[in-house]
């Protein structure tokens, strides 16, 4: 995965009127992978999206694409190499045909071409053979991948997903996380909203909390990896070098979340009932509004929060050798 | 009633050319009236629907307004421009087809363009975004959402059709009722009614209705093949 980054937000305020809906002094998004915007409705998520994709113009600051800001001359580039599909999309009248088709023909590609790669983009999301249904007659499920099957087909850099699985039924959403892990793993980009914890944990790379038009630290670890075993009193999740112990349950999961106050640092090993415990180096030493936060490398990194006196009495430095303690019922698995 | 019914479908099959001339003469000078004023209304319409800007209230109240334009008032503030002494006098078009065209296109402008902006202001403002973020520039915007906008647009045009074809003052003050040159529809309704061939004028306005069905029905045709 490149570490270019991507996208970076510099000062960027939007309004509606007079009412301030998003405010991010400073936010980069790293290019490759899938990068997951969360928080509950009107937190900014859609309106960041928007900003992103060049939708809308930032009422102050500035966004940089791959380092150049966004303006009149980077702009033909944005719309070449990303596309955004909103959330309850609108398709237009006509066939599903016509909907998918609609940005290579904009793109002048050629109708033996274009109506390949119509077929490629229906088959990913599952709708073969649609080419000629009305796509506004389709269910909402159905419609959603028609949208998402209009974008797929320009073969973008960036793909922004609002919301993806708002309005969609059980079988629509797995063929779109299918889809997003597609377009991540061919070494696209999928920035996406939810507000959907299980899908958005599943799907993130990286998480970008949001809450009330602000970027907030996020309030857990996202430790990705998959079950190893399960032996009937737990279930055993490999991430790194690190095998946490989980709580028993059946199922193929690739994310687990640990909230960061669920995990107790201390200098020496300690004896208690959390079923996890591993030895790390701080790497990491951020100061929070109350709390400060530390990430720990165990083989996999682990943050937790302590307060300034903890910090201070115990010596928790960036080098410092430290244990990271948790219990088993504190991890979800998704 | 059933005379001049009976009238009207005498004067249609009998072949009778003055009546096709000036039928003919209606319906042409109706559809060049509202095809050059949708042309000026449509992109009128379609910034004023999409863009902000100052003023944009009171220019919408004031299009509005223009709507219940009467039409004698057009055709005399026309016909003080381009008589021989107002300032378009040297065009010389005073009782010419173009000089009813001239009234016509400013009595449905703001009719057709009000009617327009209404409805693209009430079409999904997703669209616009959805066309950009697939790559289209504004002229593929505005094709776009003309087209997504047809039904209710193709009402803002019939509308407007409407207005001209059935309207009298324009055409009596600056066509000046020309037998085989300016005489339409309703001039020689008025005409006729006026000399006392209550009949023939009745029969007339069944063949201005025939006609105003007919365009409303084809156009209303060709949009739901379309679809």
């Amino acid at each position: 995965m490149s570490a270019e980054v991507l996208f970076a937000v510099e000062g960027v305020r939007f309004a509606y009127g007079t009412r301030v809906v998003l405010d991010v002094p400073r936010l980069s998004i790293r290019d490759g992978g899938v990068t997951v915007l969360m928080g509950p409705n009107g937190s900014g998520k859609t309106t960041l999206l928007k900003l992103l994709n060049g939708l809308y113009p930032p009422a102050a600051g500035r966004i940089l694409y791959r380092g150049l800001p966004l303006g009149p001359d980077t702009m033909p580039r944005l719309r070449r190499e990303t596309v955004l599909v909103h959330q309850d999309p609108y398709l237009f009248d006509g066939s599903v045909f016509g909907n998918v088709s609609y940005g290579l023909r904009l793109r002048r590609t050629p109708s033996s071409e274009t109506r390949r790669r119509v077929a490629e983009a229906l088959a990913a999301v599952g709708l073969q053979g649609f080419e000629h249904r009305r796509a506004r007659r389709l269910s909402g499920g159905e419609r959603q991948r028609v949208a998402v099957a209009r974008a797929l087909v320009l073969d973008p850099q960036v793909l922004f997903l609002d919301e993806p699985t708002a309005s969609v039924d059980a079988a629509s959403t797995d063929l779109i996380e299918a889809v997003v892990r597609r377009a991540a793993a061919a070494a696209r980009c999928v920035i996406l909203s939810s507000h959907h914890q299980g899908f958005a944990y599943r799907m993130a790379d990286r998480l970008v909390c949001l809450a009330d038009g602000r970027v907030v630290p996020g309030g857990e670890n996202i430790l990705k990896g998959s079950v190893e075993a399960a032996d009937g009193m737990f279930t055993y999740f490999r991430t790194g070098a690190g095998l946490l112990r989980c709580p028993a349950q059946e199922g193929e999961f690739t994310t687990a979340v640990l909230p960061l106050e669920d995990v107790i640092l201390s200098k020496g090993e300690i004896q208690s009932s959390a079923q996890n415990q591993f030895e790390g180096t701080v790497t990491a030493v951020e100061s929070g509004d109350h709390t400060i936060r530390v990430t720990l490398d165990c083989g996999f990194p682990v943050r937790a929060l302590v307060t300034g006196y903890s910090r201070a009495t115990l010596g928790i430095e960036p080098g410092a050798r430290f244990y990271a303690t948790f219990k088993a019922s504190a991890i979800r698995l998704y | 009633m059933l005379g001049a019914l009976a009238e009207a479908i005498r004067l249609l099959f009998t072949g009778d050319r003055e009546v096709y001339f000036i039928a003919w003469t209606s319906l042409h000078l109706s559809l060049v009236s509202v095809a050059v004023a949708s042309a000026l209304s449509l992109p009128l319409g379609f910034l004023i629907a999409l863009k902000s800007f100052r003023g944009k209230k009171q220019l919408i109240a004031f299009l509005n307004a223009l709507m219940a334009l009467p039409t004698v008032v057009v055709g005399l503030l026309v016909y003080s421009f381009i008589s021989r002494a107002g300032p378009l006098g040297f065009l010389g078009i005073l009782f010419t087809p173009s000089a009813i065209h001239l009234g016509q296109v400013i009595l449905c402008l703001p009719l057709i363009t009000s009617l327009v902006y209404s409805a693209l202001s009430r079409l999904d403002r997703r669209l616009p975004e959805t066309l950009v973020t697939l790559g289209a520039r504004r002229t593929e915007v505005f094709r776009m959402t003309i087209l997504e906008g047809r039904i209710a647009i193709l009402s803002a045009v019939l509308s407007g059709f409407g207005r001209v074809v059935g309207e009298v003052g324009v055409a009596m003050m600056l066509g000046g009722n020309i037998r085989w040159y300016t005489r339409t529809l309703t001039t020689a309704i008025a005409l006729e009614t006026s000399k006392g061939e209550f009949e023939l004028g009745l029969a007339l306005g069944i063949i201005l209705m025939a006609i105003a069905f007919a365009v409303n029905f084809t156009l209303h045709g060709v949009i739901r093949h379309e679809r």
